[in-house]
């Protein structure tokens, strides 16, 4: 039996290799698309942690050290609780907290403090006050002071060890620490220890404190605003190299300024400051060792509040001096500022060991990475437990990658599905197409004595060659396709285990689909008797799929799956945030709807092509009319669902290939919009810090350098003004713009705006020059509407500080320009004549040639022009696109794209010639009859080919039909990852040549077929009963 | 209707190529049928009877020799030509009546005038089916018509053009005896109304009984020449 099969695919070598081309291309792609994922994926943890400012910061929770201690002891049935105070000031506010454990409970009225009688509160402990548990507040106590407290419990249950619950808190060090906690630890002994943690590469200590606005001078000279002071080493400054030091150095004993710093109090390297410090009388004197550009020290401004982790907020006036100094001297100064009685500090120090974790020994899988970092936080944690609390940035982000891997994984693979699907369908249509040629066959063995069951098995053993060797090729040529896709660099960093596992699901996947399309027709054909067989031979038999409404069925579950997630918000999930280590969410059943839909859309439209074609009219009597038109027509309108099969396997590869290029067309154009978004327009340059020359708004003129077509200024800070609304005022991001020239130059959307145009808003604004817009969810908030006055407090905390009454002439939701979000946009010319400030923050610039090399002109002709003299910081949206942080819309989906497409224009051949020689072996004898009755060999071929080019145009129609409305489903479904909503994209050069491949496949099918038809015998052929 | 035309075949081989080397299947074949007179060819299976046929018919080109039709040597014409040939002076008809499934019985005797660039005919293929008992079956597709009925079917479109040489290959193989003699009866009349030459491969001796002249073949070869003996 097994050497008749062998030999049966050995003896039929176009038979054998039409069966297994399906199977082996459908594999290939779907095997292709797990490839791409292994290696993809493996590059993820690389590429989420590359733009991450800190790695891991653990925070000591009482920075100013101070000897403020609580023991606790547990002796016959009484707590006693021990406050020294072992520092040199006194602690403020002193408050100590405590409840005994289950079973122990509190004895009401058994609490002393000193050994005196201390009253319950509201029938509770004193030391645990109210629902909250609020302990009890001791004032002032004093250096050197002691003080003790003590209370009974009892017992209502089992003995257990008592726990000693106690907690100490003061003015100073508002963190409570724990009872019998150990001397608290400086930040050098942190950083010894957290230097041994196994993963760890470096620790650096980072102390900082914000002084009050005036507290840098120098000779008359003083920084108005509010000063930072930082304390690190060189040694940050070697491991944070966004700290850029652009003159002189840093010096124990000396301040390194920030270039605004430095020029606000007209000092450089060698000059001497003055520092004053709360707590501290005389000020303190400095040399300044350099200065040092800080605008972009991420690790220094980035919010240390947990809701804010993503906020740079940048402090101008900064200065850099070194730890011994922050110790020995601010330190000290704040502690005496904290113990005086009413101070009251806006700032208090903070001081952090930054861990750098070694991000060489991550593994390139996400999820294990994050397995290893969060080894390195958990010993991190028991390194000083409870004296620090620890901000896992790097763990946060991993966990992001992490899940943005499984939605990617999943979302690849929900692609790569259809290959898995092709391949079952063009298995399963090989087979049918076989079908015919193979029953005779049977019909021999049969009556040479076969029994139905040797039959069955030579089935299963020819399925399984077909479906093993199809998978099996496939398999080995996704590997080679992702090879050269990707490159074997990138594809091999995936560890060998996933590649193993990705190549047996694949071929165990690829086997079990495809034996299944191919095994059960055929075996439903043998296990039929012969007049059932000749029913179905019928000129016109009606698909199963056709009489089971099967079209209707899919589109109405993929309908029902899109309403439901409407419905439930699936598509306004919120944006993810990698430092919050939140993920985008992507429901599973809507990467399957369009999976649906597209099988549905195809079978739909199969359908609608059957009902055309089979109304075909044709030359009534007496004309037989044009012999080919004639016999095509005739064809046609009476076989209709031959070539309507055809339509099916070849709408159902254009579908996919098309929707999947409009797809990746419409996702490069959302990031690209999105990164214009971000930036604002083309092009945004800032002045340097470094730059001491004011910037104007007519500094706008310079910047008009060859490639560029419009230039604005613009005013924008965060929290540089207060909106005040009827009931309520806030601190709020202003913006002043020149409405015309922000109109040309940023990309407005009318959806950027609530009930009116882009257009209209941007009028409205430069017609009333004291008129204001204001962000949605700040107008409700402040109860502000559309025509309302408003006062708007100018430029916050600076000397140009002013209070002014604007009219809202409209409300917007998001603006271009402004990543970090604005909330009040007003007329710079306004602006300026009420703050007589004549800064502007940045210029936004339109190329003419928005292409990524037309930006790279730009920019270089801005750093060779302007920028020579006068340094600019410049972005463009090609740089911002690069450093898109979001792992997911960093996915690599033109390598997808590639490798599907080079899937698609072998599928769609394959699904044409499949046809084409389908039709051959089904209808040979007919053209030879035809042949010998007289019919040329041109008129012949051009029936082959009307057919062939009927089915690829007719497939592809309905392929690009159902492609965009998969394409929709597909960009609708990710939405969530886009700042502005995709629309989609029409990639017209692949769709010419998807449908150019398609239809020349179509041709060089039908030329092929006709010329193999004039090899065949006629006189065997037509002597075939 | 063509002028009636002769047979003439002289030394005519031909050869297939297969993987274990050139099959000869007819051997130099030498043999002459007057216009309007008939021929049976009988031999065992794989003879080459119905090489011998399809030489004549010029769907099969032969490897050397030289097959004439009337005064034209068809061995020497182009692919085109044959073709040409055979829609114009040529019916054929097939053991296995080679009908198109998708045309009716009226439509599938009509394409062989439209074949010929007439798009019309039609009342034409309605007399002919009519006299050959068809009449209501003309706008059946062949798969609702019995096995007697498409291979009469298959004969009206071989006489429909009135060819002047009629080949027949073992035209009444799957037929009952009843209808064996309907066709064979068709194709002698067609013969005889029109003077055409038939030639028919047959196996069955009642149906060379009933032909003017007969020859056997064996192995490629003329072994036998002879008027048939009457019964």
């Amino acid at each position: 039996m097994l050497s008749y099969v062998r030999r049966d695919l050995v003896r039929n070598p176009r038979r054998t290799v039409a069966s297994i081309v399906g199977v082996t291309l459908g594999v290939g792609l779907f095997s292709g698309v797990l490839f791409f994922i292994d290696g993809s994926g493996a590059s993820m943890t690389k590429r989420a942690v590359a733009p991450l400012a800190l790695d891991m910061q653990v925070v000591l929770n009482a920075p100013l050290g101070g000897g403020l201690r609580l023991d606790e002891q547990y002796r016959a049935g009484r707590f006693v609780l021990t406050v020294k105070n072992q520092g040199s000031a006194p602690a403020n506010e002193v408050v100590v907290a405590d409840e005994p454990s289950p079973p122990l409970s509190y004895t009401h009225d058994s609490a002393t403090l000193n050994g005196k009688a201390l009253p319950d509160v509201g029938g509770r402990s004193p030391l645990s006050q109210g629902l909250a548990g609020t302990g009890f507040n001791l004032g002032t106590v004093g250096p050197g002071a002691t003080v003790t407290l003590t209370y009974a419990v009892r017992t209502a249950g089992a003995r257990a060890p008592p726990q000693m619950q106690g907690r100490i808190s003061s003015r100073e060090n508002v963190v409570p620490a724990p009872a019998n906690a150990p001397p608290p630890i400086t930040l050098p002994q942190l950083r010894a220890r957290l230097s041994s943690i196994p993963g760890v590469a470096a620790v650096d200590g980072l102390a900082f404190v914000d002084l009050p606005p005036g507290s840098l001078r120098a000779g008359g000279a003083t920084a108005k605003d509010t000063v930072r002071l930082f304390a690190f080493d060189s040694g940050y400054q070697k491991h944070y190299p966004s700290i850029r030091v652009v003159s002189g150095g840093m010096r124990p004993g000396s301040a390194l300024l920030s270039a605004e710093a430095a020029r606000h109090v007209d000092r450089g390297a060698g000059g001497i400051v003055e520092l004053t410090i709360p707590g501290r009388r005389a000020p303190l004197t400095l040399p300044a060792s350099g200065i040092a550009d800080l605008s972009t020290a991420k690790p220094l401004f980035y919010s240390r509040k947990s809701n804010k982790l993503e906020e740079f907020l940048y402090v101008p006036d900064s200065v850099v001096v070194s730890p011994a100094t922050f110790d020995s001297i601010a330190i000290p100064a704040f502690r005496a500022a904290t113990a005086t009685r009413g101070s009251a500090l806006k700032s208090l120090p903070l001081a952090e060991a930054d861990v750098l974790v070694k991000r060489s020994g991550l593994r390139s899988d996400p999820g294990t990475a994050l397995a290893q970092t969060k080894a390195v936080a958990a010993a991190v944690g028991r390194s000083a437990p409870g004296q620090v609390y620890l901000i896992d940035n790097i763990s946060n982000t991993l966990q992001v990658a992490r899940d943005d891997a499984r939605i990617g994984k999943r979302m690849f693979l929900f692609l790569g599905l259809p290959g898995a699907l092709l391949a079952a369908f063009l298995a399963a249509y090989t087979a049918g197409v076989l079908a015919s040629t193979q029953r005779r066959e049977q019909a021999n063995l049969r009556i040479r004595g076969a029994h139905r069951s040797h039959l069955m098995r030579m089935l299963a053993y020819r399925t399984l060659a077909f479906a093993g060797a199809g998978a099996l090729l496939g398999t080995a040529i996704g590997l080679l396709s992702v090879l050269v896709i990707l490159g074997g660099s990138t594809l091999f960093e995936a560890s060998a285990g996933s590649l193993v596992a990705s190549a047996l699901g694949a071929i165990g996947f690829g086997m079990l689909i495809t034996a299944f399309a191919l095994y059960i027709p055929a075996r439903r054909s043998l296990s039929r008797e012969i007049t059932q067989e000749r029913g179905e031979m019928a000129l016109t038999p009606e698909p199963a799929w056709r009489r089971l409404r099967l079209d209707f069925v899919l589109l109405a579950a993929a309908g029902v799956a899109e309403v439901l997630a409407i419905r439930g918000g699936a598509f306004d999930a919120p944006p993810g945030s990698v430092y919050s280590g939140q993920a985008v969410t992507l429901p599973s059943y809507l990467l399957l709807a369009p999976v649906v839909a597209w099988f549905g859309g195809i079978l739909l439209s199969v359908r609608t092509f059957q009902a055309i074609t089979s109304r075909l009219p044709i030359p009534n009597p007496p004309r037989f009319g044009p012999v080919v038109r004639g016999i095509l027509l005739r064809s046609l309108r009476r076989r209709s669902w031959v070539p309507a099969s055809g339509t099916v396997g070849v709408g159902l590869v254009v579908a996919f290939g098309a929707g999947l290029a409009m797809f990746t067309s419409t996702y490069d154009a959302s990031k690209a919009g999105d990164a214009r978004f971000t930036v604002g327009s083309d092009v945004r340059a800032t002045p340097s810090v470094l730059s001491p020359k004011v910037h104007p708004p007519s500094y706008a003129s310079k910047l008009r350098v060859p490639g560029v077509a419009a230039v604005t200024p613009v005013v924008s800070k965060l929290e540089n003004s207060v909106l005040i609304g009827p009931n309520n005022e806030d601190r709020k991001n202003l913006t002043a713009i020149d409405p015309a020239g922000y109109q040309r130059t940023a990309g407005l959307s009318d959806s950027f705006f609530v009930g009116r145009s882009a257009v209209a808003a941007m009028a409205a604004l430069k017609a009333d020059r004291q008129g204001i817009l204001v962000q949605q969810s700040s107008a409700e908030s402040l109860s502000i509407k559309a025509g309302d006055r408003v006062q708007v407090l100018l430029a916050r905390g600076t000397k140009q500080q002013a209070l002014r009454t604007f009219r809202v002439v409209g409300i917007f939701k998001r603006l271009p320009g402004f990543p970090q979000g604005t909330d009040v946009v007003a007329n710079l010319s306004a602006y300026v004549a009420a703050t007589r400030s004549n800064q502007a923050d940045f210029f936004l610039a339109r190329a003419i040639d928005p292409s990524h090399a037309g930006l790279a002109r730009v920019a270089a002709a801005l750093r060779a022009g302007p920028g020579a003299a006068d340094p600019l910081n410049i972005e463009t949206s090609a740089t911002a696109l690069n450093k898109d942080q979001s792992s997911l819309t960093a996915l690599n989906v033109h390598g997808l794209l590639d490798l599907n497409s080079l899937y698609t224009l072998l599928m769609t051949a394959a699904a044409v010639a499949i046809f084409v020689f389908g039709l051959m072996l089904q209808r040979r004898r007919e053209y030879i009859a035809l042949r010998a009755r007289g019919l040329h060999a041109r008129e012949l071929q051009a029936l082959v080919l009307g057919e062939a080019a009927l089915v690829g145009l007719s497939g592809l129609a309905a392929g690009l039909l159902v492609g965009t409305g998969l394409a929709y489903l597909m960009v609708h479904i990710l939405r969530p990852l886009f700042i502005l909503d995709p629309s989609l994209t029409f990639p017209v050069s692949e769709i010419v040549t998807l449908g150019a491949l398609a239809l020349a496949a179509a041709l060089l099918s039908a030329l092929a077929a006709t010329a193999i038809l004039r090899r065949l015998s006629p006189t065997e052929i037509l002597r075939e009963t | 209707m063509s002028a009636p035309a002769g047979i003439s075949v002289e030394a005519v081989a031909r050869e297939y190529a297969t993987p274990a080397g050139p099959v000869r299947a007819l051997g130099g074949v030498t043999l002459g049928v007057e216009a309007g007179r008939s021929l049976a060819i009988t031999g065992p299976s794989g003879c080459g009877k119905s090489t011998l046929l399809a030489v004549m018919a010029g769907l099969e080109p032969p490897t050397s020799g030289r097959v004439r039709i009337g005064d034209v040597e068809i061995s020497r014409l182009s692919e085109r030509e044959r073709t040409r040939m055979r829609r114009d002076r040529l019916g054929l008809v097939f053991q296995s009546d080679n009908l198109l499934p998708f045309m009716t019985a009226l439509e599938n005797v009509a394409l062989q005038i439209a074949l010929g660039g007439d798009g019309g005919g039609y009342e034409r293929c309605a007399r002919l089916l009519a006299e050959l008992g068809l009449a209501d079956h003309s706008d059946k597709l062949p798969d609702r018509l019995s096995g007697g009925e498409r291979q009469r079917v298959a004969v009206a479109a071989a006489l429909i053009n009135q060819p002047s040489v009629i080949l027949a290959d073992e035209p009444t193989g799957s037929l009952d005896d009843a209808n064996s003699e309907a066709v064979v009866d068709l194709l002698l009349a067609a013969q005889r109304d029109t003077g055409a030459t038939l030639v028919v491969v047959t196996h069955d001796p009642s149906v060379a009984e009933r032909m003017d002249d007969s020859l056997r073949l064996r192995d490629g070869r003329i072994v036998e020449s002879a008027e048939p003996a009457r019964a």
